[in-house]
């Protein structure tokens, strides 16, 4: 196992954004996490990476605990996300934003703008290296995103809603790319609304909501599911109830 | 190509950079030299400062603060033990520094307005320490250097040996901005300036980084406090500690181009003479230099908040661009 999350809880006060959350991600393999919004998500993301402390629980990557762990060392040890509000860097150029990360693993110039451009290459980007970053549009933002975190040379790569907003042709080229990342021997867990998108790239899917895992199992499951459905579309019953 | 004309670009600064020297050769009068050696001497500062607050885009308003050490901790070696003012100066350094890691370990952590904030009462507090404690540092009545020139003393008579020192300063200070802006220390705090969350989950230790950048400024800004003390041969709170000095580093960074290597130079270069002159020519009606140079100062952020350095590159690629592309067609 690359990374197992135990029974993990993040409360904000009184609200569990994340609660008791426990999942296994095998080496090699795309994990999909998909869920309505506000189902924790994005909150899971952060606490794997360690910009938010988990309240409960345990993460394990590689053999390794990671639990209370700062954000950079975790980056060093190989995870790296991508955000879903783009954050470049915006006064920086394209290549000098992979830059960063490439700096990750080395201290040389040289290797980490090697690093750097072969990222910008893996998600197509490499023909506007020279570009500042604020000038890029929407799909080049979330490829320049990807690429960032790509430098860092993560094992597993945590990816946050990269096909929002992009045209149906942008989506089939992202799904490429994911493609060729998972190719090249990085491990992936996604976030996404785009369902098409999803099942084409991953085998496993496990499913959010309020905070809690519903359910895991193959995009048909999934998909078939009633709880799943239940979740999205809610039920006539249940906001009675509530 | 772009990759080309900016190193292009980058080698007509240093050029610039190395061949001012001339510039106080053939002034005619030592009026006009001092402008020189004080244009020198706060291009250096300025380019200290913006070492960190610059890059990471955190403006540090208590520099002068480190300037201030390196003012008085030479001076006082020297005027109490007979230290040469050289190794005061590396002293001062020392001393800096571990201020800097003190002040640092606090302040760094702290975001936007509150490290501002901080690093203003930093200044301001040590500003009133070095005032109050009269039996060292003689309070607000401040010590006199006196003159005894040689080479060990870090005193001359003429103006041109402290352009020299001054020049040499200011291309220290250079070399390790562009050193800075090449390497991972450089990226990461650039990043850092830019977004702080997103670079850490790149693998930046922003403690870390900050820090470093921020003893780095701190040392070199006490090095041009030394060679400020031995060039005037008098120093007093106010005028190495006081807000006013912090900001002039800040302004001229500002002007000339901020969080650029060579930003700060052009900035000196144009702001230090001119203030200087203004403050010459116009004499006769009090306070009007003033006027004239905050008007100066207006009309260059409002109309290139960028800063003068970054709008020449712009111009300069343009125009060779423009001259570029006849020659293809021929």
């Amino acid at each position: 196992m690359l990374l197992k999350i135990e029974s993990v809880t993040k409360k904000f006060g009184g609200l569990s954004a994340v609660s008791d959350v426990s999942l296994e991600v095998e080496q090699g393999t795309i994990l999909g996490l998909i869920g309505p919004n506000g189902a924790g998500k994005t909150t899971l993301f952060n606490c794997i990476n360690g910009t938010l402390a988990i309240t409960e629980g345990k993460i394990i990557f590689d053999g390794v605990d990671i639990s209370s762990k700062k954000s950079y060392e975790i980056a060093k040890l190989g995870i790296a996300r991508s955000y879903q509000i783009v954050q470049p860097f915006g006064n920086m150029t394209t290549l000098q934003n992979a830059m960063v990360g490439g700096f990750c693993k080395t201290k040389i110039y040289k290797e980490a703008e090697e690093i750097a451009l072969r990222s910008l290459e893996l998600v197509h980007l490499d023909h506007k290296k020279d570009i500042i970053a604020k000038h890029l549009n929407l799909g080049e933002r979330k490829k320049l995103e990807i690429a960032k975190a790509l430098s860092t040379q993560p094992k597993l790569l945590l990816l946050d809603e990269v096909m929002a907003g992009l045209t149906p042709i942008e989506v089939q080229e992202m799904v490429r790319i994911i493609h060729s990342i998972n190719a090249s021997g990085v491990t992936l867990i996604i976030i996404e609304h785009i369902m098409e998108a999803i099942m084409s790239l991953s085998k496993r899917i496990i499913v959010l909501n309020f905070g809690k895992k519903i359910m895991e199992g193959s995009p048909e499951d999934v998909s078939n599911s009633q709880q799943v459905i239940e979740a999205y579309f809610g039920v006539e019953e249940e906001e009675l109830d509530a | 190509m772009i990759k080309k004309l900016i190193v292009k670009q980058n080698s007509v600064l240093w050029i610039i950079a190395v061949g001012i020297i001339i510039v106080p050769f053939i002034l005619p009068n030592r009026y006009f030299q001092d402008i020189a050696v004080m244009t020198f001497l706060w291009a250096g500062l300025a380019t200290s400062w913006n070492l960190y607050s610059g890059y990471c885009n955190r403006l540090s308003i208590g520099h002068a603060a480190f300037m201030g050490i390196g003012a008085y901790t030479s001076t006082l070696l020297y005027l109490n033990f007979g230290i040469s003012p050289w190794i005061g100066m590396l002293a001062g350094g020392a001393l800096s520094a571990l201020t800097a890691l003190l002040i640092g370990g606090i302040t760094l952590r702290l975001k936007g307005t509150f490290f501002v904030l901080s690093t203003i009462a930093f200044g301001e507090i040590l500003k009133v320490m070095t005032i109050t404690s009269t039996e060292v540092t003689s309070g607000a009545l401040g010590l006199m250097i006196p003159f005894q020139p040689g080479f060990a003393n870090m005193i001359w008579t003429g103006k041109i040996p402290y352009a020299i020192l001054a020049w040499i300063y200011m291309l220290v200070a250079l070399f390790i901005s562009v050193k800075l802006e090449k390497s991972k220390l450089g990226y990461s705090l650039i990043a850092l300036g830019e977004n702080q969350e997103a670079a850490e989950n790149l693998g930046v230790n922003s403690t870390k980084t900050m820090m470093t950048a921020f003893i780095l400024s701190a040392v070199l800004t006490s090095f041009g406090g030394t060679i400020f003390s031995q060039y005037i041969m008098f120093i007093e709170p106010t005028s190495v500690m006081g807000l006013s000095t912090s900001i002039n580093f800040i302004l001229l960074a500002i002007a000339g181009g901020l969080g650029t290597a060579f930003g700060p130079m052009v900035g000196s270069f144009i702001l230090t003479p001119v203030s200087n002159l203004l403050r010459g020519y116009l004499a006769g009606i009090s306070g009007l230099h003033g006027f004239i140079l905050g008007m100066i100062l207006i009309i260059i952020l409002l109309y290139r908040p960028d800063g003068i350095l970054p709008q020449l590159k712009l111009l300069s690629k343009r125009i060779l661009q423009k001259l570029d592309k006849p020659k293809k067609g021929e």
